[in-house]
């Protein structure tokens, strides 16, 4: 890197200091839209938590420490963060168990497991709040569909109220925070799986190393990034699992499921109506999450691990040799002819028998299993209102009134609310990849000050609650004369996914070896281009889960677009914004809310099943040169 | 080099993209400012809400030319949240429609009512409605619609267990409750909803059922004696099996009404003529009458009234409209149409004889008159109220306390 020119003095150290700015130059795109969106809001709120505010939301002055003091002396407290931790705990923990367990079972080859990978796509794509609807409706005591399957499996005898019954209230609440947790988890390990070289394992496997210490010595290493994005990102999430608890148990009384985040809705908006109360729990809660980060950046410095061993040449090889296009199904082979008990070979050979039967069967119980919450509520779209309540609840609709999906095209703008909301999505997922790639190459590939201290802070922009900054978010919207303008909803959608971006693609670009980028910077490309032709394909994997991901994060959002981006009379309304017109105070029409929530799942997963294949084949189509 | 410029570049053309971006919105709805132009925000009662308001929007705009008025329809669930936001930063809209005034008109933000309708409108609000919308005395809020809710009964389950009448005391709720559980079927004999939607509701009810009321001579008796003592009735009905399980936790719309239309349930807490309610009931063929709650200590038969409100923020210039639009929405017609689109009961004399042509609705309009209100015109209602219904069901479970978690209420009312 060195400069050619040897031009003396001034002009010399301006070349130094430019070659110096190169990273920052790098990072500004992301460090313009974070600063620009977050900060402010960020700000205001710790703001907030000094100010007297009134019931109506009329600021009165000055409150010092008031806010904070009301809140420690709360009766709820203690029950609320011990929640919390419960929550993050069991949530996390079994999430990440379980997400690995499936990441590894789909990259074994069998057949239909493109059906069982499209299945996790149905859950990530819909609209959270409309998941935990239907879930509430599974729940319910009499009428529940649960209660109907376990009394007709004769597992229980009487109906329980699982989410009305203190007792299971929370557990019943966790169960579906795993379950909606865990396509993305597994989608995030298995885009990091993919990474694994398979003669690498294979070597080991000649070696004689068995399956379980193959695994642990060869792919956990190599998986450490992925679990430890996946692992901060979940327990990220466990603030923001707002939605999941409100909707199932947002009007029950008590404080028996609430974690923070729901805990301060109530506080700004149902109960106390105190939001400078509010804003002060948010503050402590982004301290907590704050130091939270900082152990895991700090002690275990997730992102420093893998590239300081030798990993990097043992990666080369994969990427530069073709490979065959099924070596998974190559992998296993030689393994039981080496040496052998006979107990384990012959069980490894009736396990071979067994394979194309059992793994087919095990692949369809999961896609059912995370597809059943969407065939009740296709069921659910298709009964009429006194249906949806029966006792004991029904399977099928007496009458299937498919006319529900006809109607409700002309019920509401239907097609309005999927164009905008498409618009919405696709823009924010466009500048996400734009923005975030270069500063996520620009941190894989340089080292450099500010370097982790950037990582950490992209993170922050994910520990805020969004309820709690939404009047900031809302006070700066008016400032630059942007509500309900697609400027300010794409950007602030975009700065909110951004750290998942960096982080993510910042994993991927760090797996592929650094020679190739030598090798073309030989060839006299420069660096952009390589990050464009080179280091991009190769992590195609990497990108398509940022992908997915953005554009489904977005697409569900709900909370701010309701605030920010509401405009029925210019036809500025998103679809998760527009449904909420079938629940009414008396009333919610079920039917027409299921029937618009399984069309809206449609776009998506069809853009999906476009571009997750190359999530498998993205490695080796990427390399070719 | 090339590889030097191109991040400048990259930058650029992103930092256009924001801008663009940023540019190619802006429009919108914007303004407020201007006279001409206000912005209504208005509840979502049912999925009829938006298209009559789009409608009646479209009316009043070709009959004032020039006039204009942006429509947003919040859900109930965010309404308060999102109007907050209004109020913190100042984006207040013209006229709101929300189930609260005492708070707004004590920051002085609203107009009289005098101020913004006409005579004749004003002169037409039932006399009770409009008390229930004075705040010191004078009236800010315009009464809106209403919900007059007791008790609906299944005459068969009632016929079976022994009753041709409804309960009117509480020893004969206990003897009624006692005899519809006894009987085949597993009915359930009264179905209580304490749940955060409405709890606070259903419990007023009762207290006013026990000879007590929330206030009292001017005071608080949030937990007086028959406060505490109504809280504690409903505990053991609970306790002892009469209600469906966990009430604390159960609300209305998806709770105790589906069950009742059903025909699972021998008595529940609803409102009358209400169409949510009713549809079902009706449409399962459940033989159904209405009546007060049961009383105890020779207290009066009363029903509970509910009525949301229009309220109208004052803003430089935009009171002209405002009368306008709002002197065009209470017109006989315009007006009743609306109770027609959205079920509930009228807060006019004008509206209420037109309803009682109706002969299926003339006999709960009647109920109005047995009507009594909560205190919605003291402004810690709004916080005292969602405080309530977030943990008055606790105090329904085997460890919950009726007396601690009603002081604790009373704590909150009297907080300076």
């Amino acid at each position: 890197m060195a400069n050619r020119t040897a031009d003396p003095g001034l002009a010399q150290r301006a070349a130094a200091l430019w070659q110096r700015t190169v990273p920052w130059r790098w990072l500004a795109p992301s460090t313009v839209l974070i600063a620009g969106v977050v900060l402010f809001p960020a700000l205001y709120m710790v703001w907030m938590s000094f100010q007297d505010i009134s019931r109506i939301g009329l600021l009165r002055g000055f409150a010092g420490f008031d806010n904070y003091v009301r809140l420690f002396q709360e009766d709820a407290l203690g029950q609320v963060v011990g929640n919390t931790l419960l929550w993050l705990v069991i949530v996390v923990g079994l999430t990440m168990l379980l997400s690995l367990a499936l990441a590894q079972f789909l990259t074994k080859e069998f057949f239909g497991r493109r059906f069982v990978r499209l299945a996790l796509l149905v859950p990530w794509a819909t609209s959270l709040v409309m998941t935990a609807t239907v879930w509430r409706f599974i729940y319910e005591g009499g009428n529940g569909l649960l209660n109907r399957l376990l009394m007709d499996l004769s597992l229980i005898s009487a109906p329980v109220d699982w989410y009305k019954d203190p007792a299971t209230a929370i557990y019943s609440v966790m169960a579906v925070g795993i379950i909606t947790s865990m396509p993305f988890t597994t989608y995030v390990l298995l885009s990091g799986l993919q990474t694994v070289p398979h003669d690498v394992l294979e070597a080991a496997r000649i070696d004689g190393a068995g399956a379980w210490a193959a695994w642990r010595r060869v792919t956990l290493p190599i998986l450490r990034p992925s679990l430890m994005i996946a692992l901060i990102l979940n327990m990220l999430h466990v603030f923001n699992a707002f939605t999941v608890i409100w909707v199932i148990m947002g009007k029950t009384a008590g404080n028996h499921a609430d974690t923070t985040v729901t805990w301060l809705y109530k506080i700004a908006f149902t109960a106390q109506l105190d939001s400078g109360e509010a804003a002060a729990l948010g503050v402590v809660n982004v301290v907590f999450l704050l130091l939270l980060i900082l152990a895991f950046v700090l002690v275990l410095r997730p992102h420093r691990d893998p590239a300081a061993t030798g990993e990097p040449p043992a990666r080369k090889d994969p990427a530069a040799e073709p490979g065959p296009a099924v070596p998974t199904v190559a992998a296993p082979r030689p393994q039981p002819v080496g040496r052998s008990r006979p107990v384990l070979l012959r069980a490894g050979r009736g396990w071979q028998r067994v394979r194309p039967v059992a793994l087919p069967v095990v692949g369809f119980a999961v896609a059912l299993f995370f597809l059943a919450p969407y065939a009740a509520m296709l069921l659910g779209s298709l009964k009429s209102d006194a249906e949806l309540f029966a006792v004991p609840a029904t399977y099928l609709p007496e009458s299937w009134a498919w006319s529900n999906y006809a109607d409700v095209w002309s019920r509401i703008p239907l097609a309005d609310y999927f164009r905008v909301s498409m618009i919405v999505a696709l823009v924010s997922t466009v500048l996400v990849v734009v923005v975030g790639a270069p500063a996520a190459y620009m941190l894989a590939r340089f080292t450099f000050k500010g370097r982790a201290a950037f990582l950490g802070v992209i993170l922050v922009t994910q520990v805020f609650p969004a309820v709690a900054l939404l009047i900031g978010l809302y006070q700066q919207a008016l400032f630059v004369d942007g509500i309900n303008s697609y400027g300010v909803i794409i950007a602030i959608n975009s700065a909110f996914n951004l750290a998942f971006a960096v982080w993510i693609l910042h994993a991927h670009f760090r797996s592929i070896p650094v020679e190739i980028d030598e090798a073309a910077m030989m060839d006299g490309l420069g660096r952009f281009r390589i990050m464009l032709r080179m280091t991009l394909p190769l992590a195609a994997p990497g990108l398509v889960t940022v992908m997915i991901f953005t554009f489904i994060q977005v697409w569900n959002e709900f909370v701010i677009a309701l605030t920010l981006f509401n405009d029925p009379a210019t036809g500025r309304v998103p679809l998760t914004v527009g449904v909420q017109q079938f629940i009414g105070l008396y009333e919610t029409n079920y039917q027409y809310l299921f029937a618009a929530a399984l069309m809206a799942i449609v776009p998506a997963v069809l853009l999906f099943a476009l571009i997750e294949k190359h999530l498998v084949s993205g490695l080796t189509s990427g390399s070719t040169k | 080099m090339s590889s030097r410029t191109r991040p400048r570049l990259l930058g650029a053309v992103a930092a256009a993209l924001v801008l663009a971006l940023s540019a190619c919105g802006g429009g919108g709805s914007g303004g407020g400012g201007d006279s001409q132009s206000i912005k209504l925000v208005v509840a979502q009662y049912t999925e009829g809400t938006r298209p009559y308001w789009d409608k009646l929007i479209s009316a009043f705009e070709a009959k004032h030319p020039g006039r204009n008025v942006d429509l947003q329809v919040i859900d109930w669930g965010n309404l308060q949240s999102q109007v907050n936001t209004m109020v913190q930063t100042r984006q207040l809209p013209d006229v709101l429609n929300i189930n609260v005034f005492a708070d707004y008109a004590e920051a002085g933000l609203l107009y009289r009512a005098d101020e913004v309708v006409s005579k004749q409108v004003l002169s037409d609000f039932l006399p009770s409605f409009a008390e229930n919308a004075s705040y010191d005395g004078v009236q800010y809020g315009l009464p809106f619609v209403a919900t007059v809710n007791g008790m609906y009964y299944n005459k068969t389950i009632l016929k079976k267990a022994g009753f041709d009448q409804p309960p009117a005391t509480w020893e004969e709720f206990r003897a009624a409750v006692k005899a519809i559980k006894a009987l085949p079927g597993g009915y359930v004999p009264y179905a209580l909803a304490l749940g955060a939607e409405g709890g606070d509701y259903e419990f007023g009810t009762w207290i006013r059922a026990n000879g007590g009321d929330w206030r009292t001579d001017g005071k608080w008796t949030v937990n007086g004696e028959r406060s505490v003592e109504a809280l504690e009735f409903l505990k053991s009905l609970t306790q002892e099996g009469y209600t469906q399980p966990n009430p604390g936790q159960t609300n209305r719309a998806d709770g105790t009404w589906p069950l009742f239309a059903q025909g699972k349930v021998g008595m529940v807490y609803a409102s009358f003529g209400t169409r949510a309610f009713l549809d079902p009931v009706d449409k399962a063929g459940v033989d159904y009458g209405t009546a007060a709650h049961p009383t105890n200590h020779g207290a009066e038969a009363t029903t509970h009234g509910i009525q949301d409100y229009l309220m109208a923020f004052k803003k430089d210039g935009n009171q002209q409209t405002v009368r306008e639009f709002l002197d065009f929405f209470y017109q006989a017609d315009n007006y009743s149409e609306y109770l027609k689109v959205e079920g509930l009961l009228p807060t006019t004399a004008s509206g209420s004889s037109a309803m009682r042509q109706d002969p299926k609705v003339s006999p709960i309009v009647d109920m109005v008159a047995k009507a009594r209100f909560d205190p919605t015109s003291q402004p810690v209602w709004a916080e005292l109220r969602g405080t309530m219904a977030a943990d008055l069901g606790t105090a329904l479970a085997p460890d919950g306390d009726p007396r601690a978690t009603l002081g604790k209420f009373q704590q909150l009312a009297e907080r300076p």
